[in-house]
């Protein structure tokens, strides 16, 4: 367990700052790329080798040059889980560490990772609804590793991509929602239904269909071939927009009238059982900070912020416990250790 | 009418779709209706490559960098290397369309251009 020094460090996107950061909690853009030769799970592992040295040496060229540069095998399993709790690498690229890699930026606002589907899954992360900005960071960084590194490209097709769902651009771009009042009025389904319809995926970030926890949604462009790169972020804009307005309407017409007192129940117990619990599995953590969450966006006086929040989302996650112990915990002790984090950092703040 | 997905069976039902506010229409058999999901590129990836089925058992050589046979590539759904889109760029130029929603050509950025 080497990575607990990233614990004490704040998250960059988790930041609760940033257009509509109330619902939308922050929007990454990422883009595959290739270099002329082998794909990783088609690759010698000398081939694998290559390219993570390689791209590591770009990605000093380029600028990365106080980024953390991790090769996947010198990390246990909670490191890798950590890192992948954190969003800054992939299930895949954690269950084969074999000259596996990821470089993360300051603040974890770009991240590359390195021999997963692709050879390169670069990604800038920001907090808020900024996707235009987010593509400029992650693009000003595909040409700054374009410089040292000769990516696999036709005219026709865009970036050659081992899977032909990714080519082309080879940008996936995605808002990270909460809609709590969305999911509490079951207007979620036909939303979901409707954001397919326009190419978009609607995807639970914990948990899939009627069984997501936290009601957090990763929302995304299904597509990155034959559009233009700011074409298909307008749509995915447009798209994202429109929901945070519905989530808005929900939350207004659930916090007035004879709604209120129901919601200002639920969002009160969540509070009172996230400060007194003395054991908190994830999921039941997930759906009290989601209800607190809600709380605290309608701009309720309540003892947290938004930030704080976002914080023990991402901190009561299974492998940030196990780092913040600096032990493998079992169940019973993780979900105490839970509680007790909880409790402590809502009596602080 | 032969099924569009795999060109063998009767077709059964006609299955629509809308993507990106255009209608999509298919004759399938009972059988690759009921394996038909629309939510996700993947999905539409697949059942693109069961509608290559008559034409992926013809020969198409194997990519001369990383020896990849097409049937691989129906196998697994992904390519052997950057080399494979030259090999195969008739399936390719096939499939494109009915993964990305009617797209046929990239559009976005070019290295060393702007």
């Amino acid at each position: 367990m080497q990575l607990q020094t990233m614990l004490r460090f704040r998250t960059g996107w988790a930041e609760a700052e940033g257009p509509e950061h109330d619902v939308v909690l922050s929007t990454r853009v990422r883009l595959a790329r290739n270099l002329r030769s082998p794909f990783p799970a088609n690759a010698a592992p000398a081939g694998l080798k290559r390219v993570l040295e390689g791209v590591f040496a770009a990605a000093k060229a380029a600028g990365l040059k106080d980024a953390a540069y991790f090769k996947l095998a010198d990390l246990d399993e909670t490191d890798r889980s950590f890192l992948v709790e954190r969003h800054l690498i992939s299930p895949a690229l954690a269950e084969r560490p074999a000259h596996r890699g990821v470089v993360v930026g300051e603040k974890e606002a770009l991240v590359v990772m390195v021999n997963e589907e692709d050879h390169l899954r670069q990604a800038a992360l920001l907090p808020g609804l900024r996707l235009r900005e987010a593509h400029a960071a992650v693009d000003r960084l595909d040409d700054g590793l374009s410089a040292s590194l000769d990516f696999a490209f036709r005219d026709d097709l865009g970036y050659l991509t081992a899977c032909p769902t990714n080519l082309g651009t080879g940008m996936r771009a995605s808002c990270l929602v909460h809609l709590p009042a969305l999911a509490l009025t079951g207007a979620l389904g036909k939303l979901v239904d409707g954001l397919t319809r326009a190419g978009l995926i609607a995807r639970g970030l914990h948990g899939e269909g009627t069984r997501v926890i936290g009601d957090l949604f990763q929302i995304s462009n299904a597509t990155g071939f034959g559009r233009t790169e700011g074409e298909i972020l307008a749509a995915l804009e447009r798209s994202v927009s429109a929901i945070v307005a519905r989530e808005k309407d929900a939350r207004e017409s659930l916090s007035t009238g004879a709604a209120k007192a129901k919601l200002e129940d639920s969002v009160y117990r969540s509070l009172g059982l996230l400060g007194a619990a003395r054991l908190l599995s994830f999921e039941e953590g997930q759906h009290h900070l989601s209800l607190l969450r809600l709380g605290l966006a309608l701009g309720w006086k309540l003892p947290a912020d938004l930030a704080l929040v976002n914080e023990l989302t991402l901190t009561t996650q299974p492998a940030h416990l196990d780092l913040l112990a600096q032990k493998e915990l079992g169940t019973l002790d993780r979900d105490a250790l839970r509680a007790a984090l909880v409790r402590r950092r809502l009596k602080t703040s | 009418m032969v099924c569009r997905s795999c060109g063998r069976r009767e077709a059964a039902v006609v299955v629509q779709t809308v993507i990106n506010n255009q209608v999509a229409k298919a004759a399938l058999c009972s059988s690759c209706a009921s394996e038909l999901q629309s939510d996700d590129s993947l999905d539409a990836l697949m059942e693109a490559l069961s509608g290559l089925g008559q034409r992926g058992r013809a020969k198409h050589g194997r990519c001369p960098a990383c020896r990849t046979s097409f049937a691989d590539f129906r196998a697994a759904g992904r390519f052997g290397c950057p080399e494979c889109y030259g090999q195969f760029l008739a399936q390719v130029t096939d499939l494109l369309p009915r993964v990305h929603a009617g797209a046929y050509r990239h559009r976005g950025k070019t290295p060393g251009r702007r």
